[in-house]
Parts: C-alpha cells; structure tokens; sequence
C-alpha cells in the first residue's frame, strides 16, 4: 500500500508540475462557465417572463436546483467524456514511451500497487476537477435566495443534498471513464492511440441510449441502463440507486483489474 | 503470396469481422440475420487460418504466455460475470433509490404505497408513448417507482401505439389523442385520466376495488339499442364498459316491481315516447333511496321526465342548440363543439373536446332544495337554443329572439342521504342528463374524441367508490435569483475569464520554470 501511494504522489506531482492537467481544466472550466452562464440567463429570463405576465403561482415552480444545476451537472458529464481521454493517455502508455516501464517491473513494485498507485492518481485528479465545478453551485447559493421574487422564504437558495449528490455522480462518471482510459492506456505505447481509443469507447459508452429509442421491451432498457447519462441524471436530480452505484462500480472494478492484468501481461511476453 | 501469409490475412480478417459483430447489433447498423451470417463467416476464416497453418497456431499455444493470458482471460471472464449479476440483482432485485431531495419528490405517497401493499391481483400498466414523447421519461420515473414499490404485484410495459395496431384496438386507445396509459388486472382495464401518482394511484384503486358492477338501460320507448352495431346502437361504448367491469343489461321497467337490486345505474337513452306514470314513479322512488340514473333526452321528445328532473333542480329545454362556430371545427350548425366542462368527478382533468349532435339545452335551477346541480358541459357563448323547429327543418336558423350564450348539454345533481337508512342503495342520490342521446353511440362516439370518454366517466361516476386519493404534486421549494447588471456581469467575468485563466496561467508557469530550469 506504501508504494501504491508513492506511486500516487509521484503522479500526482507529475500532472500538476506539467500543463496537461492544467490546460484540461482549463478548458473544462471555460465550457462549464459557459453552460452555467446559459443555464442563469435562461433562468432570469423565466423569472421575467412570469413576472410579467402578472402569474406569480408560475414563480412557485421556480427553482434554481431544478433549473440552473441539475442541468448544468448533467452536461458536465459530456465535457467529461472529452476531457478524461486526455489526463488517463499517459498513466500507463507514457512509462513505455519514456522507457521507465522496464525500470517499474524490475522495481519490487508489484503490479497491482503500480495499478492502484495510478488510479488513486486519478480519482485524486477528478477529485480536483468536481472541486472547481463545485464553484457554480456556490455562486448560485451565494447571489441566489429561497421562496419566490414576490415573496422570499428562509433557508437556503439551492438544495445542497441534491447538488452534492450530483457532484457525487459526476465523480464517479469520471472515475468510471479514468478506470476505462487507464486500462486503453496499459495496451499501447502511444498516447494518442491511447486518448483516441479511450475517447471511441467512452462515446460508445455515452451514446448507447440514442439507439434505445429505436427499440422495445427489454432491448431498450439494457442499453438504456448500459449507457452512462442514464446512471448519471439519477445522482444529478438527487435519488441516485442501489443499481447507479453497482454500474459505476462496475466500472471501477474492471478497469483496474484488467489495467493490472494487462501490467503483469508484460512479464510473460 | 505463399499459404501462410494468405492464412494470416484470413484469420486476421476474420478476428476484425467476429469482434466487430456485437457492435454492429448493437447499433442496429444491420439485422439480426445478417450479423448472425457475418459472424459465422468470421469464425470460418479464423478457422481457415488455424487450418492452413496448424504449426504456428500451436506454436502460440504452448508458449509461455498462452498459460497467463489464459488465466488472465477465465479470471477476466468470471469477474465481468460476477460484476454483470450485481448490476442485475441492483437493477431488478434490489431496487434501493435514497431520495436526497429536501421535499422527497422522487418518494410515492403514503397512499400510493398502501394502494401497492395491498393488492391482491397483478396490475399491469401498458403506456402508449415513444421515447420521442416529452413526457417519456418522466413516465417512466412514475412507473419504475411503483414496480419498485409493488415488487411482483406491478409491472409495466411501453408501448408504440403505431406498432402495436392490435393493443391500440385492445384498449380502445384513440391516436390522435396522444400518450395515454392503461392499466389492468386480470380482465379489467381503466385509462389514466391525468398521468401523474394521483391519476395513476386512482386508476389502480378503481380497477382493483372493481368486481363485476353492473348497470340497466331501459327498453320500451325506443330508446337506444345497447347491442345494435350500427352507426346508433351502443355496441361498442358498451364493449368499453365492459373491459372496466361493468356490465350492461337492458330492463323494461313495466316488467319489473322495482329496480334490481344488482344495478349501480339506470341509463335511460333517448326515450322516443312518453314513459308511463309507474315507470317514473319508479325511478323517483329509486332515486330517494340513493339510485343513480342517468338520462338522456332529444329534441321535440317529450319522455314524461321533465317532473322528476325538475325536483333535482334540472330543467330540460324545448330546443336545439345551434352554434356557428361549430363550422369552424368541421361539423354542421347543430353539432356544438363542447370544450368547457366543470369541476366535478367526472369532469375532473378533462380536456378533450366532445360533440353533441342534435342536442337540447339544459338550465340547472338557482334554488333545488340540496340537490347542488353543476353544469357539467357548456357550449361556446356564440350558441342559441333554437326554438323555431318550423325553420329549422328548411335549414335555417337565426338567433334573434333565442336564448344565446353558453348552454349547458349535461347537469350533474347529487344528494347525501341521511346516514343509517336500511333500506338505501347507496349514501348518495345521483342524476346526471344530457341533452341529447346521440353522442355516445358507435358513429359519433368515434367521432368526437371525448364523447365516448365523457360517457364513461358519467357511468364510472355512477357506480363508482366516491372516494378518489387526492395526492398533492410534490416539488422542490421556489427558490429565486435577484442579480443587478452589474453582479452579473461580475459572476460572467468570474465564469469564463477568471477562473479558465488562472488555471491556464499557472499551467504556463509551471511549464516555463521548469523548462528554464
């Protein structure tokens, strides 16, 4: 375990002493504030809209948890699809680019403290990221008030037990996509391969419900639970499930398994 | 190209097509049929491949490495098989949702869960929507509550009303009308009148508290044929009552000393002649122990009822009601198009237009001792009750000198009996009439998209528990945003200047420190 979490540390210091990470969230940021900005015009512009047409019981259904973040968590799932290729590429792949892979195996590291080493590394990366994209909410909370315009009420503008929970869900669509994009990136050598394979799956993975429609009886609802917006919208409105937490899981279990597998494949070869 | 280079090309080509079969199901790029060939054709080339060059694939064989990726894949293979079960089990045999919400709007109603609790038979809802509907998944939340809930006792089903022609006809859906949900247990059926847990809830309560009712219409003064298949007879608004388990029987009331006692109703529709003095004796007497009738009348009719109605506060009127704009829908002059109905039970979240062809209008009176009768269906304002039936035959109508506005075609009056009376039908006198005796039947039933639906609520109504669950929509509490210009301007600087840039800053330091270092 001790060297599982060197192993975190050292990858940890690796993204944030280099602009990978950086730029990522950067851009992640800039794409969420963006959707965020959407979301709170969109919101003011009801407001106005029911003010105006003198029907203040309209003002009752409004509701910053309902308009401004659950939809914003929810699309945040999409800047994560492209996001995570781009910070798991390089977990594994790059140690066999730059040669220090040989190193790692002749190390007494076994390979399952290198595979968890990295994907503690990972989960501690979308630790971050949720981190900053928990910055929207607070804004609301801050410039936002509960009850209607005509009639403000106590307590707290949004709902934290549903934004939290949403935050919760997007953690785990990111570490469910990192445990994918670090197993892709234990089979090749290239980072590119790696981020561009990983990003085919996940998209797979994310469109799998587009196709549900098409389909009928139990077809529809294995690929509707298959894909991953659905598992997500339920940890995004607040009543996440027993069955939403087993498919992250799911994710969680696998990839590493295999990712470990894939690392102990390198000593048979 | 030697044998063994062709093998590998084969075998190579014949891996690609094998993996790629699921995907290609999956996504419906082709039928089942073509993947299924496309598959097998795969595995004989790989096969092809192992034929033509037995030595090498051997050779991989019994190489080291064979023993761990065959270790590694059984291993890969039962944990992807223990992980597939635990998804099932979560998803089908577990179903556990926390509500995190503050006002628990994703948690059914205390009512809703006894409802579920106690239900001795299987419910199963049928909903006619498409994914493409706007309410596909919210329908969809409602419905996985109560399968979650009910356990084995509720199921549910989707339906593609354009699919399934055969169900569509089962359940009397009408397309054009849009989404609706059904549902029934074992041989009874009820459609959800307004889709939410309280619609919902109501329709399993209806359904399951059902058992075999049954209603008389009357025989003897012409009135409507029940069995008749033609465009008058009632045939089929009648099959309808029956799929909610309630059967119809007609009854010749000069043959009988008083109502059967089995009835939960007496229809009388559209009497051509006067009925005798005992026959109204009898249904005023009827009436007083808490029967329930319903009566339709027609113009220039004078079915001897007009007594009875009256000491329920309902005046039948000696017209017909003609409105203008009933051209605009499509109909003739004397077919209003009804779209204004009232608050009661039966008219309760209804909203789809019904047509009254031929109708008279009805006037509830101001001052009925407690029989509180509501007009149930009214006429645009820009209709008049004709009078002048001389015209009228030639086709010519005007309202100078007529009754205009809006009209009433249907009056509900209902009475509470006294509590403890032994010899009662029920607690509660009901009397429902119509202006007309048409709407119902096989040709205009189908014709207006709320005729056939008003009828059997009207019935439904009739022989109906009272007692509907109401259950308040549960939503989170309003919450509001007051921002001048310039705090959002403020909050935009934030949103997509500040925060991107710093992060970018520091990775571009970061960068160059170490670069120069």
């Amino acid at each position: 375990m001790r060297n599982a979490i060197a192993i975190a540390r050292k990858e940890l210091s690796i993204y944030f002493t280099t602009p990978t990470a950086y730029a990522v969230f950067c851009g992640m940021t800039f794409i969420a504030g963006m959707m965020f900005l959407a979301a709170l015009g969109y919101f003011q512009r009801m407001s106005m809209q029911f003010l105006s047409f003198q029907q203040p019981q309209l003002l009752d259904h409004l509701n910053l948890t309902d308009m401004v973040v659950y939809p914003l968590l929810r699309n945040i799932g999409v800047i994560f699809l492209f996001m995570t290729p781009f910070l798991s590429m390089r977990l594994v792949a790059d140690e066999k680019r730059s040669r220090t892979f040989e190193l790692l195996m002749t190390s007494p590291i076994r390979p399952f403290e290198i595979m968890l080493g990295k994907y503690l590394a990972a989960l501690g990366l979308m630790a971050v990221a949720v981190g900053l994209l928990a910055l929207f909410p607070l804004i609301v909370s801050f410039f936002g008030s509960a009850g209607t315009m005509m009639n403000s009420g106590g307590g707290s503008p949004i709902e934290w037990s549903t934004v939290i929970s949403g935050l919760v869900g997007l953690f785990l669509v990111g570490a469910a996509m990192m445990a994918v994009g670090m197993f892709v990136s234990s089979l090749t050598e290239s980072v590119v391969v790696s981020a561009l394979v990983t990003f085919v799956i996940l998209l797979v993975v994310w469109i799998l419900n587009w196709q549900a429609g098409r389909l009928e009886g139990t077809a529809r609802d294995v690929l509707d639970y298959l894909s991953m917006p659905t598992h997500l919208d339920a940890f995004a409105k607040g009543a996440p499930a027993l069955k939403d937490l087993v498919y992250f899981l799911s994710f969680m279990i696998l990839g590493p398994f295999f990712t470990e597998r894939a690392i102990e494949a390198h000593r048979w070869a | 190209m030697n044998s063994k280079t062709f093998g590998q090309v084969l075998g190579a080509v014949g891996i690609a097509i094998v993996l790629s079969s699921p995907i290609l199901l999956l996504f419906g790029a082709a039928g089942t049929n073509f993947v299924l060939w496309q598959a097998i054709i795969g595995i004989l080339l790989a096969g092809a491949y192992v034929a033509m060059d037995p030595g090498q694939v051997g050779r991989m064989l019994s190489g080291k490495g064979t023993f761990f990726a065959a270790t590694a894949g059984g291993l890969g293979l039962v944990l992807v098989a223990v992980v597939a079960v635990a998804n099932y089990l979560g998803a089908a045999k577990f179903p556990k949702t926390w509500d995190l919400t503050k006002n628990k709007i994703f948690t059914l109603a205390p009512d809703t869960a006894k409802t579920l609790h106690n239900l001795t038979q299987e419910v199963h809802a049928v909903a006619f929507y498409t994914p493409t509907d706007r309410d596909y998944g919210s329908v969809k939340d409602l419905l996985e509550r109560y399968k979650d809930a009910g356990g084995t006792k509720f199921s549910y089903e989707f339906d593609d009303p354009d699919k399934s022609p055969g169900k569509v006809r089962r359940f009397n859906i009408k397309k054009d009308s849009g989404p609706a949900l059904v549902v029934t247990m074992g041989k009874q059926q009820d459609k959800v009148q307004s889709v939410s847990e309280e619609g919902l809830t109501n329709a399993i309560v209806k359904i399951s508290h059902g058992g075999e009712k049954k209603i008389y219409f009357t025989s003897g003064h012409g009135e409507v044929d029940i069995k008749d298949t033609g465009a008058h007879g009632y045939s089929q608004v009648v099959k309808a009552l029956e799929n909610e388990g309630i059967q119809s029987d007609t009854i010749n009331l000069l043959d009988v000393k008083e109502i059967p006692h089995d009835a939960e109703a007496v229809i009388v529709a559209g009497p051509q002649k006067k009925l005798l003095d005992p026959e109204v004796k009898m249904l005023t007497d009827y009436l007083k122990v808490g029967g329930h009738v319903v009566v339709e009348l027609d113009p220039q009719v004078d079915s001897g009822l007009d007594g009875l109605l009256k000491d329920y506060g309902i005046q039948a009127n000696n017209d017909e009601i003609i409105d203008p704009l009933s051209r605009l829908a499509g109909t003739n002059l004397d077919v209003p198009v009804i779209g204004q109905y009232a608050e009661h039970a039966i008219t309760k979240d209804f909203n789809e237009a019904t047509l009254f062809p031929q109708t008279r209008s009805l006037t509830a009176l101001s001052e009925p001792d407690v029989s509180r009768p509501v007009a149930l269906a009214t006429t645009n304002p820009s209709a008049w009750g004709e009078t002048d039936f001389a015209q009228l035959a030639q086709g010519r109508a005007s309202p100078e000198g007529m009754v205009r506005g809006s009209l009433a075609v249907a009056i509900a009056a209902s009475k509470t009996l006294p509590a403890g009376r032994a010899d009662d039908r029920s607690n509660e006198t009901r009397l429902v009439v119509f202006g007309d005796s048409n709407f119902p039947n096989n040709r205009w039933g189908s014709v207006g998209p709320g005729n056939q639906d008003l009828f059997m609520n009207t019935v439904s109504w009739m022989a109906g528990d009272t007692d509907r669950i109401t259950i308040r929509p549960r939503s989170r509490d309003a919450s509001h945003l007051t921002m001048s210009q310039q705090q959002m301007t403020l909050v935009q600087f934030f949103s997509i200047d500040v925060l991107p840039v710093t992060l970018l800053a520091v990775g571009i330091a970061i960068w160059r420190v170490r670069r120069s270092k």
